[in-house]
């Protein structure tokens, strides 16, 4: 039986809200959190995480160019909550920042997108507040749910939006209808990315590599 | 496998250069660039950036064409964007079709985007091409982050192409299992493998992470002690008359901009 999943007089109560596979969505499993660690093994393990990001984030931006020039990155937004919530929440926050801002710094070496130092404050503020959730709601012996990792997300995501929107508004001059045409389609494939990083987080920890 | 980064590796002044006041280099250009709206204006500074690049790091312009051209699609994007959603009062359509229309006024304001993105890609260029990539994490350290923080990302660029080569070795073994959506050249099936050769690879790398952290704590690297670095970065008088230089021009396209009102769209 998974560790998700809680019994009651020998009956299996499904964790994960409404029709979602408890597979997926069922509880996250406890695991040790701290809001500051400083071992040697976090700072590398968060370091490896960040990589992972940056190499997803080098396939998603050339979607992003492809489909839309890259006006805004709908799937870097969609795709990097797979590892900046997995960096914070597994991380506390040397980990939040480690795998925010690793990713910017290789982005705009390589000169990729001459859009790439607003990376640093998108993602950091994603993470930065995912790891003060994350340390708001874990209780120690206890996993998350996914209501509570959906509702810190949901308030999450405008946040790492508003670099973009200013980016939009004072760099590239949009009219206010456009800015907020990007702002709506980031919340949307932001929100969404929530339904690839859960599953992924719960992956990671029934796969032993964090530390329980 | 084809180096991400740009570095020449050649010996120039932009070279030599300490990466602390080249940076502020790169601030003033891109202070210049997004406080002046003019084309005209911020073409000079593409013109300047990129002879600079010519005359002071011996970089000529057929060294990073092929980069520059990656900003394209952006560009025509905004471009589009502008020439349909920027009509101020005034604005004539070059083209129209039934409720659309290309404006000439959105035309120019996106063209002045284009040149203000082609500049600051270029300005970033111009620190990557010329500056080591362990020396960014030097400089880092130099600046006041701490080692443990700052050698990051000294070691993040070493380990980067090794990652990459992971992400390509799992992608091959699905592709010989029969998995139809790794290279697909449909986007969306693309899009669809990518959590799935992510998971591996991440819960590969944290495996490989508590290996990595022994290693380095053998070598000392959690020691509070102050370090000492084989090379070392420190700053001549040449790093502080460049500094001082890009100061003054901040300084002063602030104020140019701001209290003068130069370089706004009507100003040629």
């Amino acid at each position: 039986m998974s560790e998700a999943t809680k019994t009651h007089g020998g009956l299996a109560e499904k964790t994960a809200p409404g029709p979602l596979p408890e597979s997926l969505y069922g509880d996250l499993p406890d695991w040790n959190f701290e809001l500051w660690p400083s071992s040697t093994t976090v700072i590398m393990a968060a370091l490896f995480l960040a990589l992972g990001f940056t190499v997803n984030m080098q396939i998603t931006e050339r979607i992003d160019t492809a489909m839309w020039g890259g006006i805004s990155p709908l799937w870097g937004i969609f795709f990097f909550a797979l590892w900046n919530f997995s960096g914070a929440a597994f991380f506390g926050l040397p980990g939040a920042l480690i795998v925010a801002n690793i990713n910017p710094i290789v982005a705009n070496l390589t000169a990729t997108n001459p859009l790439a130092p607003t990376f640093f404050a998108t993602n950091t503020l994603y993470s930065v507040p995912m790891a003060l959730w994350v340390w708001y709601f874990k209780r120690p012996g206890q996993g998350l749910t996914f209501r509570q990792v959906a509702t810190a997300h949901v308030l999450s995501i405008p946040l790492t939006l508003l670099p973009l929107s200013l980016i939009h508004i004072y760099v590239l001059h949009f009219t206010m209808q456009v800015v907020v045409f990007w702002y709506v389609a980031g919340l949307v494939f932001g929100y969404a990315g929530l339904f690839v990083a859960y599953p992924f987080a719960k992956k990671l920890l029934e796969a032993g590599v964090i530390q329980r | 496998m084809q180096s991400l980064f740009l570095f020449s590796g050649q010996d120039s002044f932009l070279h030599r250069l300490d990466p602390r006041p080249k940076f502020l280099v790169v601030l003033a250009v891109l202070v210049y660039v997004l406080l002046v709206d003019n084309p005209a204006y911020m073409a000079v500074a593409f013109l300047v950036v990129m002879a600079g690049m010519w005359a002071l790091g011996s970089i000529s312009p057929a060294r990073y064409w092929t980069v520059l051209v990656l900003f394209l699609p952006l560009i025509l994007g905004v471009t589009l964007v502008q020439a349909l959603t920027y009509h101020p009062a005034g604005a004539t359509n070059l083209v129209a079709a039934g409720p659309l229309g290309l404006s000439d006024a959105g035309l120019v304001l996106g063209l002045s985007v284009g040149v203000r993105l082609v500049t600051m890609g270029l300005t970033f260029m111009m620190f990557s091409m010329t500056t080591a990539p362990t020396k960014v994490g030097l400089a880092l350290y130099k600046t006041g982050v701490p080692f443990r923080y700052a050698y990051l990302a000294t070691f993040g660029l070493r380990f980067l192409p090794l990652m990459q080569e992971d992400l390509q070795t799992l992608q091959n073994a699905r592709a010989v299992r029969g998995d139809p959506d790794v290279g697909s050249r449909n986007p969306f099936r693309r899009l669809k493998s990518l959590p799935m050769t992510f998971f591996p690879l991440a819960a590969n790398a944290l495996r490989q992470s508590s290996e990595t952290a022994k290693a380095l704590e053998l070598r000392g690297y959690g020691s509070p002690r102050k370090r000492t670095t084989v090379h070392d970065l420190s700053l001549g008088a040449t790093d502080y008359l460049v500094t001082v230089l890009a100061l003054v021009v901040l300084v002063g396209v602030v104020y140019a901009s701001v209290v003068l009102g130069f370089g706004s769209l009507g100003s040629l």
